[in-house]
């Protein structure tokens, strides 16, 4: 499930711990939407195996009072309260058990 | 994973399938459009040291620009549903629609918007709301002086847009350090707000409290108009409906915005962006027969259009509720930002043309684009704020034993939700 993750550019530093901790996600540049703030990404192929790490870093995040925004194909999530942050950790995995049935077709 | 290429990115970003809908004809006017104002913003700007960010075209549900940036390259990607969204905005406003017409592009608005924050509920049920809402009785108009006044709108709302993205492709290049021409945008701005009443409206008027009464009768005319459109007809609406001062408090406003921005240094990049937006789309477009009447009209509706798109991602996402308007006419707040954008736009406009000994003309542009700031709020935002109690609609709506069932259905299935919206 290709996948960004995006924080506001002051907090870019804490992307530093999820590229560390997800095997394989990788710094994505800025992206600077039309009368939004510019954000720092990192551009992540979550599976079941990665989820674990990406969720203790959401839940991390919420615990200290930031916010994460996560974008796939076209719909963007954002997690600023504990309840939004439960909601899109859950939209992800069921995406990702979306995709694990179609490759098991 | 090696560094994400702009095929991943964009995939993410605006969907798998965001290219299929791309029409080649549109592609290549933003294309020629891109080459022709970064060309023209580089007679305003030192010359970059990065090459033309590269443009990427898509159309999907997003149907906002980004630039995403890289160490080494910048990449401009423009949804084409953006221009669909401003040519129906633009032609509910301009032909009066009835409204019906209005809440039933809304509510569809408003469900692609609930779609893209992810909340497919609210999508469901807003979308059944716009394909029940009957609105038979208007069409937009196929007389051609209408869709050719309305085409050439959209391309200066478009490349008004284009050409805002690219001006900070410029300011980038050199973040933190002096830019002559945002100093020179700055000083400019600052003595056009240290003018008593500078606008073009009272050029003989010098009693500030003969404005301020001018200013209350047009403001309830606008509400007596507004109700006229909802079949009210016979309310007594006084002259003076804002509260004593009130109106001299948000004319006061511009007096303060020189300040405003000499603080604000995010507002400041803005407004030269869409200052430079203009000068550049007025030499662009001008081969195109479109003249500074245009160009200027077609950015002041992009900024409304804009900010009616922020304003409905906000209550999408549960981020703004009935009760929080109040809020967003503090100046912190980045909505009432976007509003005091129209407003800077409108006078830098005026200024230059002035400046250039066109009086008659600063006049003329003046008062369309006050006319058009009246148009997009009575039928448009108006209408919005009127329909605006989404959540309570949204929990009505739930409660309907067969609506719930149908959007039980389309929350299973996210191609039937978008086909619902409009994306097959």
């Amino acid at each position: 499930m290709p996948m960004l993750v995006q924080v506001r550019m002051e907090e870019a530093a804490d992307l530093d711990d999820l590229l560390e901790a997800v095997d394989g996600a990788t710094p994505a540049g800025t992206a600077h939407p039309f009368d939004g703030e510019t954000v720092a990404q990192v551009a992540l192929l979550l599976s079941t195996a990665t989820f674990p790490f990406f969720r203790t870093w959401a839940q991390s995040r919420i615990a200290a009072r930031k916010g994460f925004k996560v974008v796939m194909d076209g719909i963007e999530l954002s997690g600023y309260t504990s309840e939004e942050a439960v909601s899109v950790l859950k939209q992800i995995q069921q995406a990702i058990e979306a995709e694990n049935g179609k490759s098991d077709e | 994973m090696e560094n994400p290429t702009n095929e991943w990115l964009i995939s993410a970003a605006y969907g798998t399938d965001c290219r299929k809908r791309v029409s080649p004809e549109l592609s290549a006017f933003y294309s020629s459009a891109v080459e022709r104002l970064w060309f023209r913003l580089g007679e305003s700007f030192a010359p970059s040291p990065m090459p033309q960010p590269v443009l990427e075209v898509v159309h999907s549900l997003v149907a906002r620009p980004t630039v995403f940036r890289s160490d080494n390259s910048e990449t401009l990607v423009y949804d084409q549903h953006l221009g669909q969204i401003c040519n129906r905005l633009t032609r509910l406003a301009l032909e009066d629609a009835p409204v019906q017409a209005v809440d039933q592009y809304v509510y569809r608005l408003f469900a692609q918007r609930s779609f893209v924050a992810g909340k497919f509920r609210s999508a469901a049920l807003f979308g059944l709301l716009a394909k029940a809402q009957s609105a038979d009785s208007w069409a937009p108009s196929l007389d051609s002086a209408a869709l050719v006044g309305c085409s050439r709108l959209v391309a200066a709302q478009e490349t008004f847009i284009l050409g805002h993205e690219l001006v900070h492709s410029h300011l980038s290049q050199n973040k933190g350090g002096p830019n002559e021409r945002v100093s020179w945008y700055a000083d400019l701005m600052s003595s056009v707000h240290k003018a008593p009443f500078h606008h073009a409206d009272f050029p003989n008027v010098s009693d500030p409290d003969q404005i301020v009464s001018v200013f209350d009768q047009e403001y309830a005319d606008s509400i007596r108009s507004a109700l006229q459109r909802r079949g009210v007809s016979d309310m007594d609406i006084p002259s003076k409906v804002r509260k004593p001062g009130e109106t001299a408090s948000l004319l006061g406003t511009r007096e303060r915005m020189a300040e405003i921005l000499s603080s604000n240094s995010e507002l400041l990049e803005e407004c030269v962006c869409d200052a430079f937006a203009v000068i550049a789309g007025s030499k662009v477009l001008v081969r195109h027969g479109l003249n500074i009447l245009d160009v200027a009209s077609g950015a002041v509706l992009a900024l409304h259009h804009l900010r009616l798109i922020q304003f409905l991602d906000r209550v999408a996402s549960n981020r703004l509720g009935i009760d929080d308007i109040p809020s967003l006419f503090s100046l912190s707040d980045s909505f009432a930002q976007a509003v005091a954008r129209v407003s800077m736009l409108r006078a830098f406009i005026v200024a230059i043309l002035v400046m250039n000994k066109e009086a008659e003309v600063a006049q003329a542009v003046h008062r369309r684009l006050i006319d058009l700031n009246r148009i997009h709020a009575t039928v448009i935002f108006d209408q919005v704020l009127h329909c605006m109690d989404f959540p309570a609609t949204r929990s009505r709506l739930g409660e309907i034993p067969e609506v719930a069932e149908s959007v039980e259905d389309l929350e299973a299935d996210w191609k039937a939700l978008k086909s619902l919206l409009g994306f097959v």
